[in-house]
């Protein structure tokens, strides 16, 4: 895919989280913190209710940048958590290049992605740069 | 200052753990794929590429060498960065290390936070070569006055 400075990339609008999401990300990813599926423990931290994980939220823009550039074309991916997804959330990923940069004779676009709930807040907002070609 | 980080915090700085190998499976990229609901081939098959985030799977055997559970009253994730010098794959066999890099405290809205910083580095396990690395930035709060605080 070709893009240059300004472009936006192709929006991805995520299916709402669900708890099963979260049991299948913990098993998968390996981390069983009980926030991101035990309601009673969430609340105990002070919590809502149960969160996703952050690295779900990561995740998605994961998905995000490769679905626009390609898959393996991901060079760095680099995040802030700012918010908490909660279970319901449709997670909706946008971003866009900022610039387009040669390096060792190939062409990488730098990106600012960010992921954002149904309130519109930012909850996970970084840096992408990915391989064009 | 907030004063929340004991010697025993403040010893992580520059600890280095590792290095692990970890072996990169094709069912596991799967599945990681399956998890965060991204459908493309690419992460399917018998050769699949592992998505960006797939290096958060690369756990130590064991608990976790690094901050006690029950330091802080809630563990968060504040930042996380990974970066590629080509695209992992299923095969792929590869020394992972990470170190400590900074341990520092902020006073915040919601109490005291103590923050742990971590750089990763993957090392291909046959050949030495760098693959890629990261960086974790983890958070432990502190809240004095008792939940629930937003």
């Amino acid at each position: 895919m070709r893009y240059k400075a300004g472009d936006p990339l192709p929006g991805l609008v995520k299916e709402p989280v669900a708890r099963v999401q979260l049991v299948r990300y913990a098993g998968a990813s390996g981390d069983f913190n009980p926030i991101h599926f035990d309601d009673e423990a969430a609340r105990s931290r002070g919590l809502g209710g149960v969160i996703a994980h952050g690295m779900l939220s990561m995740g998605f823009l994961g998905q995000f940048v490769e679905a626009a550039f390609g898959p393996g074309a991901t060079r760095k991916l680099e995040v802030n958590f700012r918010g908490m997804v909660k279970l319901g959330d449709v997670v909706t990923c946008r971003g866009r290049v900022t610039e387009v940069r040669e390096a060792g004779g190939r062409s990488l676009a730098v990106c600012e992605v960010e992921a954002v709930n149904p309130e519109g807040a930012v909850v996970t907002q970084g840096v992408a740069e990915a391989w064009m070609g | 200052m907030p004063g929340r980080i004991t010697p025993e915090i403040a010893a992580l700085k520059g600890r280095r753990h590792g290095p692990y190998r970890v072996t990169v499976e094709a069912g596991a990229i799967r599945r990681f794929a399956d998890a965060i609901g991204d459908p493309s081939p690419a992460y399917r098959g018998e050769n699949p590429l592992a998505p960006p985030t797939f290096p958060t799977t690369f756990r130590p055997e064991g608990p976790y060498p690094d901050v006690p559970a029950d330091f802080g009253d809630v563990g968060l994730h504040a930042s996380q960065a990974y970066e590629f010098e080509r695209p992992l794959r299923a095969g792929d066999v590869l020394d992972v290390s990470f170190t400590v890099t900074d341990v520092y405290e902020k006073s915040g809205r919601s109490g005291d936070l103590v923050f742990i910083e971590r750089a990763y580095e993957f090392l291909d396990a046959g050949t030495g070569a760098r693959v890629g690395g990261g960086r974790w930035v983890s958070l432990r709060r502190f809240n004095p006055e008792g939940w629930p605080v937003d």
